[in-house]
This record gives structure tokens, C-alpha cells and sequence, in this order.
């Protein structure tokens, strides 16, 4: 399989500030990956890098290439959405596809036209007239229509309604992602595209605490629900969180015999909201 | 890249741009020649008496015979050159806030982001940048004072026509007009070749400014013109930065004479300037070169900041 980003060592400071920190990575191609932490984890930092959009220490390939020194070529390959409404405000919806068609060789305008015939988006008004909800769509159905091995969004749901979110990553899997792809996603709202996801990276710090495939995660990770007689049980085994309510005690697992589990209570799926949070609070723990 | 490509890539780089300060580029002059023909037509169309002054030295000539004809030629050629000096001093300005704000403003706005996840290189960003500025928008402007001249002498072949002044025909100087054209776009460039370090100056800043462009563009050179004038008692610097605005012309003809653009021309000026040999000293001077080297280091660093912005 090939790898679309090989990183090793990755490491970028802000003066003292250590935004990432030593970040070894690869990610093959036809993969969705969610990288996930919270603000200032160092999730930017690290896709900048890969964009080259910022300088950064360590060895880094994308697609085969030094992104801190071919940006050019590397975009003819790679699409991003960093951020929402970084679409040029004054440029007219026509105008932004007149634009991309003409610098962008894998470029086509016949189907960003068609994705936006299923908007309300107006070709005719300025991107400034539009709402939020449509710079998102136009955004999308430009870089939906370029023909690229590597999508990265960065946020770029932020601030859309529920509505919109879910139409967004629906249109992407549907009518977008192949297994000649690899997407790129963060986001806050977890939930939401935990199914669409097939790796997931956690950041913490600007460190990277965890990179496996999603379904790897939620085989290893586990809830155990059971009462005061199991509890000391439990904690033997050594679990990653422990919380207690209405009597009964919940702990979360790494990496645990579910077998083992089953005879000390009830034993529960985790979603990857909760598979963060138990991973990032239990290491403080 | 084949020619092809190269070329769509060129036209849509140089739209944006176009698109970006059509305002400035494009709006502003048109407003200038539609208002100072309107102007002209009223001025007409009511008072006869303004626009008999304003040709009474060529009706003056005309009388005196036609073996005045250069000099009727040469009043009909000051007048075209008088006429388009309210757009010649639009086009500093243009030129000052949209270099200074040619690396800023998408920073601000964030519409960076989305410039640079497009196959474009810094280099082919800030060239076309550089080249709007200084050469596509100098040439939409020289459009519209064609159109303002042209117009004008219809108006007023119209005019004497219909007040019965004898041989409106003597306004209409084709000759006049190209050498007039010739002289505006000679000077221009030859202004912006010395200029170059100042706009490099301005892309420099406007890669660099985290806010306030206008202030950083301005601060820093005048308080090294103060810390020149204080320490020394000299103004080099100040001179040597006023060389590369208007007094190009000082350094060639040797005595107090200024080449067309931002400063006033007498008629010796307009007729007996030649531009060659203006433009040779140019390219065999040390001193520009030194400016260009200069202008040089200035785009290479706004290239530079470009590059690390995100």
C-alpha cells in the first residue's frame, strides 16, 4: 500500500512554544483520517506542515514530495479547506470558478457546476452576499471538483447548523471519496463523522498519543458497568478512567480480554467521543 | 507547462487581479474621463465665452496664417497633455495603497488560505501582483485618457463648427495625439523603472505588516531621514528616496526640468525630451542599478514572508 504522507520526527516551535513535538506518521492512501484533540493540540500545526503552508523541523513526504519546498507542484495533488470562509469575499461565484479553472489543471468546472445546481448557491452574486452556509457548499463543490489524491479539512464544518454538517459529509463520501483518495478531516464535532472515519490520530500537546485504524480502537477500548463487590476486581485490571454514579461504577479499558470483562459486569461499546476523552483524561490520571 | 496553459494561467492570475481592484483599476478612471467630458460638454453647450478663451491662442495663430500650422500642432498637443494630467495623478495613489495592500489584505481576511491550496508559486503570485500594479493598470488608465482626448477634440470640433469659428479641422492633430501618448507612457515607465525599489519597498511591508501597513510603508524610512538629518546633518537618504520620484528628469537634462508625469511640463519639455537617450542614461547608470539591486533584495524578501504565511 502506498503511503499519501510519510512524517518522522515532525516538530515545529513558536519561540519556547512547542506545537508539535517529535511526530512520527504515516498515512496510506485511500484512508479517511480524523485527527482529533483539543484546542491548540497542535492539529493545525501539523496540517500546515503538511500543506506547506509553515516551516517545520523533521522529515516530512507528501506524496513523494518536500512540501515546505514544492507547494506549487504539491497543490496540483492536494485540496484543502482550512478554516471556513477563506473564500476571497469579493470575488463573484462565477469569478471563483473562473479562477480555479484556470490555474488548476485537474479542475472541472462541469462538475462544480453540477454540484451547485443542487445548492441554492447563485452563480451571479458575490461570495461576500452569500450565507455561511453557502460559501461552505461553493468551497466544497470547488475542491469536490478537483481531482486530487489528498482532501484536507480542517474544521470545516465550524459554525454550520446540523443540517448542513450532515449534507456535508454525506456529499463527501458519496460523491467524492474513492480508495485513490485519502481525506483528512478535523473537527470538534466527534459524533459526526466517527462513521465516515477509518483512522484516527490523536493529538495532545503536539504530541501524538494514539494512531490506529477506527475499528482497531473500538475492539481495544471498552466500558465496564458493574457494582461495589466487582470494583476492586476492576481496578486491578488497571483501567484508563473510573467514575462513579447512582452506585454503580463505570470504568473504561485499553486493550482488556473483553471475556475477562464480561464476568465482572456489563460491558459496553465506546463511541469515539468517548474513547478520547477516556484516553486523554486517563493518561493524566 | 506547455504555452497553453501557461497562458490560461496568466490571464486568470492577472482577472484576479483586475477583479480584485477594478475600483481602482478601472472604476476611478472611468468616473474621471466621464465626469471631465461632461463637464466639457456643459461647459460648451452653455457658455460659449470659457471655451473661446481656452483656444483663443489658437485662433490667435490661425489668424496670423497658416504658416503657423506647428505651432496651432503644438497648442492642440499642450491642451491633450493638460487634459490628462487629472488621471496622471490618480495613478500614484492607485498604484501606492494597492502594492501596500497586495500582501495584506488577503492576510486579514484569511482568503490567503485559499490562494495558496491553488498550484501557484509565490513567485507567480507576486509577479502578477507586481505587474498588475505597474503595467496593466498604467495601460487601462492610458485607454481611458485616449478616450478623454479623443473626446474632447470631437467636442470641441463640434463646437467651433457650430459657432461658425472658421476650420474646426486645425483641432484634429493625429500627430500630436501619438506623440502625446508616446510621451505619457515613455515617462511613466521611465518613472517606474526608478521607482522600483519603492514598490518593492511597499510588497515588502505589505508581506510583512501584522497590522497598519500605511505606518510601517512610512515610519520607517522617515525616521531614517531624521536620524540621518540629526546625527550627520545630511539628508542623502531623503534625496537620494526623492530621486527615485520625480527628479529623473534632473539627472539627465541638467538643469530644472521635469518629465511629464507627476510634475508640471512646460512646452519645451514636451516637444524636446527625448526619451532614448533617457532611457539609455537609465540603464547605463549606477545608481539605478543599485536601486533595482536594492529592489531586488526587497521583492525576494516579500517572497520570503509569503512563503511562511498561513
Amino acid at each position: 500500500m502506498t503511503n499519501v504522507i510519510e512524517a518522522k520526527g515532525l516538530s515545529k516551535s513558536y519561540g519556547a512554544f512547542q506545537a508539535l513535538k517529535n511526530a512520527t506518521f504515516t498515512i496510506p492512501l485511500g484512508r479517511i483520517v480524523g485527527v482529533i484533540g483539543a484546542n491548540g493540540a497542535g492539529k493545525t500545526t501539523m496540517l500546515n506542515s503538511v500543506l506547506g503552508l509553515s516551516s517545520f523541523d523533521g522529515e516530512l513526504s507528501v506524496l513523494g514530495r518536500d512540501p515546505s519546498k514544492d507547494r506549487r507542484n504539491l497543490m496540483e495533488d492536494i485540496s484543502f479547506i482550512s478554516d471556513v470562509a477563506t473564500l476571497p469575499k469579493w470575488m463573484k461565484v462565477k469569478e471563483v470558478l473562473d479562477y480555479v479553472e484556470g490555474v488548476h489543471p485537474k479542475f472541472s468546472r462541469e462538475k462544480a457546476l453540477d454540484y451547485l445546481s443542487r445548492t441554492k448557491v447563485p452563480l451571479t452574486k458575490k461570495v461576500k452576499a452569500l450565507s455561511k452556509g453557502m460559501v461552505v457548499q461553493l468551497h466544497l463543490a470547488v475542491v469536490m471538483s478537483i481531482d486530487a489524491k489528498l482532501l484536507v479539512l480542517d474544521e470545516p464544518t465550524l459554525g454550520l447548523d446540523i443540517i448542513f454538517r450532515k449534507g456535508f459529509y454525506a456529499n463527501l463520501l458519496e460523491d467524492y471519496f474513492d480508495q485513490e483518495r485519502t481525506i483528512i478531516v478535523t473537527t470538534h464535532q466527534v459524533e459526526e463523522i466517527e462513521h465516515i472515519l477509518s483512522d484516527v490520530i490523536f493529538i495532545e500537546d503536539g504530541e501524538i498519543v494514539m494512531d490506529a485504524p477506527l475499528d482497531e480502537l473500538s475492539s481495544s477500548f471498552a466500558e465496564l458497568v458493574t457494582d461495589e463487590a466487582n470494583a476492586a476486581e476492576a481496578r486491578a485490571l488497571r483501567p484508563l478512567t473510573e467514575r462513579k454514579s447512582l452506585g454503580r461504577y463505570a470504568f473504561v479499558f485499553e486493550g482488556v480480554d473483553r471475556g475477562k470483562l464480561k464476568s465482572l459486569g456489563e460491558v459496553r461499546g465506546m463511541g469515539l467521543a468517548d474513547i478520547f476523552v477516556a484516553k486523554m483524561t486517563g493518561e493524566k490520571q | 507547462m506547455s504555452g497553453n496553459i501557461a497562458i490560461t494561467k496568466a490571464r486568470a492570475l492577472f482577472t484576479r487581479e483586475f477583479l480584485e481592484h477594478k475600483t481602482a483599476f478601472f472604476t476611478t478612471p472611468l468616473v474621471i474621463t466621464l465626469f471631465m467630458l461632461g463637464a466639457f460638454f456643459l461647459l460648451t453647450a452653455g457658455t460659449a465665452t470659457g471655451i473661446i478663451e481656452w483656444h483663443d491662442d489658437i485662433w490667435e495663430i490661425e489668424r496670423n496664417g497658416m504658416e503657423h500650422a506647428d505651432e496651432i500642432a503644438r497648442h492642440v498637443g499642450m491642451a491633450l497633455y493638460a487634459l490628462s494630467l487629472p488621471l496622471q495623478l490618480v495613478l500614484p495613489f492607485v498604484i501606492f495603497f494597492v502594492l501596500l495592500g497586495s500582501l495584506y489584505d488577503d492576510r486579514k481576511d484569511r482568503s490567503i488560505l485559499f490562494w495558496k491550496s491553488m498550484p501557484v508559486s509565490g513567485l507567480e503570485e507576486i509577479g502578477t501582483k507586481l505587474l498588475a500594479t505597474i503595467i496593466m493598470a498604467p495601460l487601462i488608465l492610458f485607454g481611458f485618457i485616449i478616450i478623454l482626448q479623443i473626446g474632447f477634440v470631437i467636442l470641441s470640433m463640434i463646437f467651433t463648427s457650430t459657432v461658425g469659428l472658421p476650420n474646426a479641422g486645425v483641432l484634429w492633430q493625429p500627430g500630436q495625439m501619438f506623440s502625446v501618448w508616446g510621451l505619457l507612457i515613455a515617462s511613466f515607465f521611465l518613472h517606474a523603472l526608478w521607482a522600483l525599489p519603492i514598490f518593492g519597498w511597499l510588497m515588502l511591508v505589505s508581506a510583512y505588516a501584522p497590522k497598519a501597513p500605511l505606518l510601517y510603508a512610512v515610519v520607517p524610512p522617515v525616521a531614517l531621514f531624521a536620524v540621518e538629518g540629526i546625527f550627520f546633518h545630511t539628508a542623502h537618504l531623503a534625496e537620494w528616496f526623492g530621486g527615485r520620484l520625480s527628479s529623473v528628469a534632473v539627472q539627465f537634462n541638467g538643469d530644472d526640468i521635469q518629465l511629464g508625469g507627476f510634475g508640471s511640463l512646460t512646452q519645451r519639455d514636451l516637444f524636446e525630451t527625448d526619451f532614448l537617450d533617457a532611457f539609455t542614461m537609465t540603464f547605463t547608470s549606477g545608481d539605478f542599478w543599485f536601486g533595482t539591486l536594492l529592489a531586488a533584495a526587497f521583492f525576494a524578501g516579500a517572497l520570503y514572508l509569503r512563503k511562511s504565511h498561513a
